[in-house]
């Protein structure tokens, strides 16, 4: 699981709810079949996926989100749709169908670069398209029944990182639960949002770094970001050996043989 | 003398008529002006009404096609036909494609993608959803 996908998700549902001749049919991850009949005003639909993604995991920080995720947008209109007077007239033939689909493409990818459009500043503040998006052709002739012509758009974005639990909210991420919470659709979950990202809290200063980079005790010691415990003894040496014939420019190489734990190099 | 071989065909048309044939409308189009304009009523076929059997399939597919599996999103579909008796048909009325049927009693409506007028005693159209 990520936050900052369902993040992503969100954003990009709210920046184009109304800013398409699908004005508000918007949605996000249908898993089940559409029935747009059902729906008060059968017209184009678009869904929000965020289903892959290529990740590198470095070390053991797998809050990281660095890699590739695959945003994917995809729109719907069937013949079962309804013209709508005013706001959607483009009649159902199959070059109508391809020229809303290419309309809402347009009214996508300038609703996601509008700078009045706050959720598109969200959307362009955790995700950095980055690489080949990808553009796909759907339609089917009606032998199963309905005619259909669907757009698929696969953008590959890189988000920022996930909150790390403990750490203070970035402001980016406080002005988003903000401004989730301000929208009746979104506002039940912001709480179990916000629990995630906090964290069971509790954490010292310290005990945040390496929960911010999955760090053991160890190597937090080794990089010296944790503080010795009152209690703690010295490490024992064992030995200490001097090696003058290890280097050639007549510098002694020294090993020291520390009891405990090996850290990793 | 008669074919008895159409009459029996007839009248066993005339039987499952009676019990699963429907109230159809059928409501001719003349073609649209142009490609993105909405087709119209066609003034020179008049529109009637007719007792036929709809078959209506039910099934889910992907918005991208037959057998692609590349996209998340699957709407609902399933195959639709219409079959109506030659003798309940008007004298010389050939279906075309775009042509509108509504199912009066179940309130559904349908454009005629294909209507193959060559079935022994019965007219089969394909049909597709429409709003």
């Amino acid at each position: 699981m990520s936050l900052v996908r369902i993040a992503l998700r969100f954003a990009t549902m709210k920046a184009l709810k109304g800013r398409t001749i699908a004005e508000d049919r918007v949605r996000d991850s249908e898993i089940g079949p559409l029935d747009e009949i059902d729906t008060d005003a059968p017209a184009p639909i678009i869904i929000i996926f965020t289903d892959e993604a290529t990740l590198e995991v470095p070390r053991r920080d797998l809050l990281s989100q660095r890699g590739s995720h695959a945003l994917v947008i995809e729109t719907a209109i069937t013949s079962r749709m309804k013209n709508k007077p005013g706001a959607w007239e483009i009649p159902l033939t199959d070059a109508g169908m391809e020229l809303s689909l290419e309309v809402i493409d347009r009214e996508i990818n300038v609703a996601l670069m509008d700078p009045t459009n706050e959720w598109a500043e969200i959307w362009r503040r955790f995700a950095t398209p980055a690489g080949k998006s990808e553009r796909r052709r759907g339609a089917s002739a009606g032998r199963d029944g309905v005619r259909t012509a669907g757009s698929q758009l696969v953008l590959p974005v890189e988000l920022v990182k996930d909150p790390v639990p403990g750490e203070p909210l970035s402001e980016l991420w406080e002005t988003f639960f903000t401004m989730a919470e301000a929208e009746a659709d979104l506002a039940p979950v912001v709480p179990l949002l916000r629990s995630l990202a906090a964290g069971a809290g509790g954490l010292s200063s310290f005990e945040g770094v390496r929960a911010a980079y999955g760090l053991t005790r160890l190597e937090a010691k080794a990089m010296q970001i944790e503080p010795a415990a009152a209690n703690e003894a010295a490490p024992a040496i064992s030995s200490v050996v001097l090696d003058e014939a290890a280097n050639g420019d007549g510098q002694a190489a020294v090993a020291a043989d520390v009891e405990g734990d090996e850290v990793p190099a | 003398m008669a074919d008895p071989w159409a009459s029996r065909l007839s009248r066993l048309d005339e039987a499952i008529d009676k019990h699963f044939a429907e109230r159809l409308r059928v409501l001719p189009r003349a073609p649209a002006a142009g490609e993105y304009s909405a087709d119209q009523v066609d003034p020179d076929r008049a529109e009637f009404e007719v007792q036929g059997r709809l078959h209506i399939g039910r099934g889910q597919a992907d918005l991208g096609g037959d057998g692609t599996r590349m996209w998340s999103t699957k709407i609902l579909v399933g195959e639709a036909m219409a079959e109506i008796s030659d003798a309940r048909m008007p004298a010389g009325f050939e279906f075309r494609k775009g042509d509108r049927i509504e199912a009066l009693d179940r309130g559904i409506n349908f454009v005629v993608e294909t209507a193959d007028p060559h079935e022994q005693g019965l007219v089969v159209v394909k049909l597709s959803r429409a709003s």
